[in-house]
């Protein structure tokens, strides 16, 4: 009996155990920050999620450092969300919780969707802070037009905006006799084949070589390699004069033959063999290793590359189009969110104007490879070397004036999964091989479907 | 005959081994490369031509900068050397170039590169995935005890919605748990990041699946013979389920260490962040620093190596007994 007792009390002494645990968790995390709202030195802290891992971090604590050390009121404290999918769920979770930060980095769908509720907004209307600030008159067009919603409200202002840019081997274009990236999507092709068909990799040189007269062994250099990515299809189809959606974003037009005409660019290099499709990163990989000519990547890639590429490259803007000279802005902006009280706002205000002040984003320009945001920016001295002496560093900031946007419904995010797995299922179709003759067709079907159902995610955000 | 007999059993012996060291070596393939990446500079990773790194020059470090890789052009009493990215071209000091194969300085750098530290990460992992592992064991044997060994009404339906809950993906749950922790005051705290994976609905599913095994007779004879409910729990049931409850442990506890989106969901401040929101800095959208991501994740797997190899016995037995594996 009494060892029955004993064993009793072991147990409850396990719970006890466990719970005391519990508790003493539970204290130390309600005992909570006290320096929450004001930093040591008294400063308001103005809190700021955002999604900048690795160097592109590194860069943007060191401005942040700086603008926290240029004034007495405010410190921006950072917090980083890992990434933007991520950060995306946590900005919706914490709307809906009450408890936002007070500046966030998020892309437009999001704006979109936290503005949609009129007189119920998440977001403030930067308007009225914008009529006392000549700089927003100075952002870039599509840039304005970027961060303007319906009725002209300003929800936004630009923080990390790029382009695609065209990667190139200058060896490997020299060896087929050219001296300069291609301008088209057919001059593309065109050296693409001829490097497939003339170059090969010489792994003792470790380096890119013709073709021997007599059969060569080694391994052919690529022409183009690519990961599916709706982004260049969609640049191609504006630039053959199509469009994504309607302008209302209520339907899609992605079932046109100007689409179909679009995404056969990317077929044929498949089925003519000067292409190949890669995942994820392994296009960047194959250009770092000598392996492909061409590619074509976000601006900011070069950023992680460069210190890759051991061999003579150059950065170009994207081919240009038969009908129009346009290419897809990409990247977050940075909103405000309402609730957070006047001084803060104030001091939000403060520093995302201060981020694009053109000193401050021609820095973080030419530390990142992303664009600046200010015209003005481009007539500062140290711009100006910049995009004459880095290569690549004008490639980007060259498609600023003919830059255009994706659709910003919040039904996008999903509409470009749906268009990226239609892409995916029509090049592993073309990669298995079959009858030329019904490709078209089958693009044309895929296409289509696609459409219907990226149409039924823009109806649900419609309604 | 007989040596025929030995002869085609030693065969056997040689194939069955043959086979495992096979399937070992292919086991063993990533994380070979995985060590081997961490230790190349960021043009070796991409080379596939050649596996191992190999011997490079470097010229030293001014303050303030990383050593710039070289290729010497000339040497004499000073050295013509040509910089391999930039193609600048120096006169140097013999005494400023140095020759390195293993960059074993790519451990450094990833370590020092995230704020405010990977020891920060490893206590921050360490603590919950054991504290974790410890709660979620212990709620799993109490609830698996209940549904084996006791009867009460609705308990095969209880069970079943139990694990219906495994159903349930975890992000269409993520938003309203956050509303719950938010409301709770445990944003940016350990007890968001411990308390919600106290219990799991695999452990108690699995340890049910290892007592029904055992005969209830076992628990009538401990009664009858004066024990106790919580004394037949202690002194019989947990030592006989010893492989099971640590082939829970370690699921459990690579769970927790593994996590990304929930440490990252329900934290804001650095300091509260774990291991892998610290590997997840060196890859973002644009690009990846595979020599750092490469030497953070040798690292930070470890520990788990360390650990597995403790328990690998017990690991083995509880997926022969449990007929599952990870």
């Amino acid at each position: 009996m009494r060892r029955e007792k004993r064993e009793e009390r072991r147990g409850y002494g396990s719970f006890s155990l466990l719970w005391l645990l519990v508790l003493c968790l539970f204290f130390t995390g309600c005992l909570g920050d006290p320096t929450r709202e004001l930093t040591a030195d008294g400063k308001r802290k103005i809190v700021f999620w955002h999604a900048m891992p690795g160097a592109l971090g590194d860069t943007l604590t060191s401005l942040l450092n700086e603008y926290n050390s240029s004034q007495d009121k405010f410190h921006v404290h950072e917090e980083f969300m890992g990434r933007y999918d991520i950060l995306e769920q946590k900005i919706i979770a914490s709307v809906m919780a009450g408890k936002t930060p007070d500046i966030a980095q998020m892309y437009e769908g999001v704006t979109m969707l936290l503005t949609r509720d009129e007189g119920e907004e998440s977001l403030q209307n930067l308007s009225p802070y914008i009529k006392d600030w000549d700089g927003f008159t100075d952002l870039f067009e599509v840039l304005q037009r970027n961060s303007t919603y319906g009725d002209g409200k300003v929800y936004s202002l630009p923080f990390n905006k790029s382009f695609p840019v065209l990667m190139y081997n200058k060896r490997v274009l020299s060896l087929v006799g050219w001296e300069r990236p291609p301008k088209s999507w057919n001059e593309l092709a065109a050296i693409s084949a001829l490097v497939q068909s003339k170059v090969v990799f010489d792994p003792d040189k470790r380096r890119p070589v013709l073709r021997s007269q007599s059969g060569d062994s080694r391994d052919p250099v690529g022409g183009y390699a690519f990961s599916i990515d709706p982004w260049l299809f969609e640049i191609m189809l504006l630039q053959s004069g199509g469009a994504m959606t309607n302008k209302e974003e209520t339907k899609v037009l992605f079932d046109s033959e100007v689409s179909v005409d679009s995404l056969m660019w990317f077929v044929n290099a498949i089925s003519k063999g000067w292409g190949y499709r890669t995942q994820g990163y392994d296009h960047q990989n194959d250009f770092g290793a000598q392996k492909v000519a061409f590619i074509i990547t976000s601006s900011v890639s070069q950023k992680f590359m460069a210190n890759k590429l051991n061999f003579p490259y150059g950065v170009a803007a994207v081919p240009g189009g038969e009908k129009r000279d346009v290419s897809i802005l990409s990247g977050t902006n940075v909103c405000l969110f309402s609730g957070i009280g006047e001084e803060r706002s104030r001091g939000a205000w403060d520093f995302i104007k201060w981020f694009n002040s053109p000193e401050i984003t021609a820095r973080w320009a030419m530390n990142t490879f992303y664009v600046p945001t200010r015209r003005a920016s481009l007539k500062l001295p140290k711009m100006q070397k910049y995009m004459r002496e880095v290569e690549g560093g004008r490639a980007g900031i060259e498609q600023l004036k003919i830059g255009d946007m994706e659709p910003r419904s919040s039904a996008w995010y999903r509409c470009r999964i749906i268009l990226r797995s239609a892409m995916e299922k029509i090049i592993s179709i073309v990669e298995k091989g079959g009858e030329t003759s019904k490709i078209r067709k089958m693009v044309q079907e895929n296409l289509s479907d696609a459409a219907k159902r990226m149409n039924r995610e823009l109806a649900k955000y419609s309604l | 005959m007989i040596q025929s007999h030995a002869k085609q059993k030693l065969f056997h012996k040689s194939m069955v081994h043959f086979g495992l060291i096979t399937g070992g070596i292919l086991m063993c393939f990533p994380f070979f490369w995985m060590i081997l990446t961490s230790l190349k500079s960021p043009s070796e990773v991409l080379d596939v031509n050649h596996w191992f790194p190999r011997e490079k020059t470097y010229l030293s470090a001014q303050a303030g900068s990383d050593p710039v890789q070289v290729e010497i052009l000339e040497e004499g009493v000073k050295v013509r050397v040509r910089e391999i990215l930039s193609g600048k071209i120096h006169q140097v000091e013999p005494d400023q170039i140095q020759k390195k194969t293993f960059l074993w300085s790519n451990y450094a750098t990833a370590w020092n590169k995230v704020k405010p530290s990977f020891s920060r990460y490893f206590v921050n992992s360490a603590v919950i995935a054991i504290v974790t592992t410890f709660g979620q064991v212990l709620t799993s044997i109490l609830a698996a005890y209940a549904f084996v060994f006791f009867q009460f009404p609705f308990r095969n339906l209880l069970f079943i919605v139990f694990l219906a809950t495994m159903m349930v993906p975890q992000e269409m749950i993520l938003i309203p748990n956050y509303l719950i922790l938010s409301e709770l005051g445990w944003i940016d705290t350990y007890m968001a990041l411990i308390i919600p994976w106290l219990a799991g609905v695999f452990g108690i599913f699995m340890l049910r699946q290892f007592f029904m095994q055992l005969p209830m007779e076992l628990f009538d004879a401990a009664m009858i013979d004066g024990c106790s409910k919580f004394g037949f729990l202690f002194r019989i049931l947990i030592p006989l389920s010893i492989p099971p409850i640590l082939t829970i442990s370690i699921f459990t506890f690579l769970g927790s260490w593994n996590s990304l989106l929930w440490p990252l969901i329900v934290t804001n401040s650095q300091h509260m962040r774990t291991i892998q929101v610290g590997i997840s800095y060196f890859s973002q959208a644009e690009g990846t620093e595979w020599e750092l991501l490469m030497a953070a994740s040798t690292f930070c797997i470890l520990p788990l190596i360390i650990f597995y190899l403790f328990a690998q016995r017990y690991f083995v037995q509880g997926e022969a007994a449990s007929g599952l594996k990870g």
